[in-house]
């Protein structure tokens, strides 16, 4: 269960047939979010044919509104991942409820020799609230900066510092709202393992669990190294600003912050293939109860 | 409320259910569909593309950091700029590709377990059509690409075009600033997609959650 409690298991008495208010407003706030990168796109179109020392200004507001549009997005993501947890256990409430008669089985008093959660999953379902409450308020302050970047003279040493750690204040803050998304699907797949083992100890069957593939491991190494990589150049941005010639550590330390993102994305990756992996070895496993009873 | 009252009620809420719900009926397991077909192919290539083009992306970034530190001429390091760039959003074009076909991946697992539930207890096989959200995630998805990977083109075309004289460096700052916007737009258009996509997850699963009660009332289908 989660730390804030808004997300985790319903009660079994819930309505599975109910409409997910998370996928409705899920669905807006992407849109929201969507419009909000438009809107800063075509700011860039128009300034583009504008003279360098002229268009600063409006570039500088306009990073803001994108990364905070893509935010959005990324909370809207967040926002359907914890529609599926719920979701995802009011069917396991309904194969429980429809199981004895599918099998023909009797309810069985639930054991409790179910699988023990792994320590990535206790990490994931009390990290992804912090992580999801951090992301934005990290975005927020970039916006701050960029604001103020605005407010200063083109072409000023304060004017580039100021940008240079706007867009790592940015980036930082939209690797730790991926970070949030990778800890939920971390508790997605807690939910699953646990949800499994819950419908096979309903009808007193071997408890049968997936093992922990090799990809899990990888998601997880991978979305370290991203948070870890986000850190970092949010912390050599700060550091270089210090600097008389930035240029060259701005040349590498952007691109360093999109493979920070990238290496999130990629962990993501992993984290839904796994998931695949889970449901149709779920499936599998409920259909032999099913055909064979056992 | 009367029991006849609560009886209208529930046959009110199961039609509109049935509305809310377009679904296939069978007498076999569906499978997978194309586009599911496609995505469990296309999971894993379109993972180590993406990482291969984000660390090219880096290497780049860190040939013009040493270009810059060497005093190297504005056009290299105008050109190594569009090149870098273009090379790091093929690679997070490519991840996100992967991120959309591990959810159709998963929708194919829902799709063909669902399926084969219901055969397994002797049930007719009612099979969820795709639902709008499904069809946006498409959309969406490949409009995202088609963004991205296009101004990643123009990267290069326009990296290419650099001589070095002033007016080409200048032209070369101009079209940078205007692809960038437009890389950004496919990014949330990316994920716009991923959210739909999940949103067709969501419905899958409170389907399932109602079809898998059904199942335990229905009589076997008859052959």
């Amino acid at each position: 269960m989660s730390a804030f409690q808004f997300v985790g298991r319903p009660p079994a008495t819930a309505d599975h047939m109910s409409r997910s208010r998370y996928r409705d407003v899920g669905m807006i706030v992407a849109l929201a979010g969507l419009m909000a990168v438009a809107a800063a796109t075509l700011a860039n179109l128009v300034v583009s044919d504008d003279a360098a020392a002229e268009r600063q200004d409006t570039l500088a507001w306009a990073a803001g509104v994108s990364f905070t549009g893509l935010n959005v997005v990324m909370v809207a993501v967040a926002i359907m991942l914890m529609g599926i947890i719920v979701r995802l256990w009011m069917r396991v409430d309904s194969v429980k409820a429809a199981l004895p008669e599918l099998t023909r089985r009797q309810c069985a008093a639930e054991t409790s020799s179910g699988p023990r959660p792994l320590w990535i999953h206790r990490l994931a379902e009390t990290m992804w609230s912090p992580m999801l409450a951090m992301g934005p308020m990290v975005v927020a302050a970039g916006v701050g900066l960029s604001i103020a970047q605005e407010g200063e003279t083109a072409g000023t040493n304060a004017f580039a510092d100021l940008g240079a750690l706007a867009s790592g204040t940015l980036v930082l803050g939209l690797g730790l709202t991926l970070g949030a998304i990778s800890f939920i699907l971390g508790t997605i797949l807690s939910s699953l393992r646990k949800g499994g083992a819950e419908v096979q100890a309903s009808v007193g069957a071997e408890i049968k669990t997936r093992e922990v593939p090799p990809t899990v491991w990888a998601f997880v190494g991978l979305m370290m190294a991203g948070v870890v990589a986000a850190m970092a150049q949010f912390g050599l941005l700060a550091v270089a600003t210090g600097l008389a010639e930035p240029a060259s550590w701005l040349a590498w330390l952007g691109p360093l912050g999109l493979f920070s993102l990238g290496l999130l994305l990629a962990g993501i990756v992993l984290a839904l293939y796994t998931i695949g992996d889970v449901v149709g070895f779920q499936f599998n496993r409920i259909r032999e109860l099913i055909a064979a009873g056992r | 409320m009367t029991t006849a009252s609560i009886k209208t009620a529930l046959a009110h809420r199961s039609a509109e259910h049935r509305a809310e719900f377009e679904v296939e009926r069978s007498r076999v397991s569906p499978g997978y569909d194309r586009v599911q077909k496609v995505a469990r192919l296309m999971v894993l290539p379109s993972l180590a593309m993406g990482l291969m083009g984000i660390a090219g992306g880096l290497g780049i970034g860190i040939a013009r950091a040493t270009e810059i530190t060497d005093g190297g001429s504005a056009a290299t390091i105008a050109e190594l700029q569009h090149v870098q760039q273009g090379v790091t959003f093929i690679g997070l074009a490519f991840l996100f590709a992967g991120i959309s076909f591990a959810i159709a991946r998963i929708l194919g697992a829902f799709r063909k377990g669902g399926g084969d539930i219901q055969l397994a207890a002797g049930r007719t096989v009612e099979i969820l059509r795709r639902p709008l959200t499904g069809w946006a995630f498409l959309g969406l998805m490949m409009m995202a690409m088609m963004t991205v990977l296009a101004s990643s083109a123009l990267h290069f075309v326009f990296a290419a075009d650099i001589t070095g004289s002033a007016s080409s460096l200048a032209e070369a700052d101009d079209r940078f600033t205007a692809l960038a916007g437009v890389e950004r737009l496919g990014l949330g258009m990316y994920l716009t997609a991923i959210v739909f996509g999940l949103a067709t997850i969501v419905h899958v699963l409170r389907y399932q959650a109602r079809r898998v009660r059904q199942l335990a009332d229905e009589g076997p289908a008859r052959v």
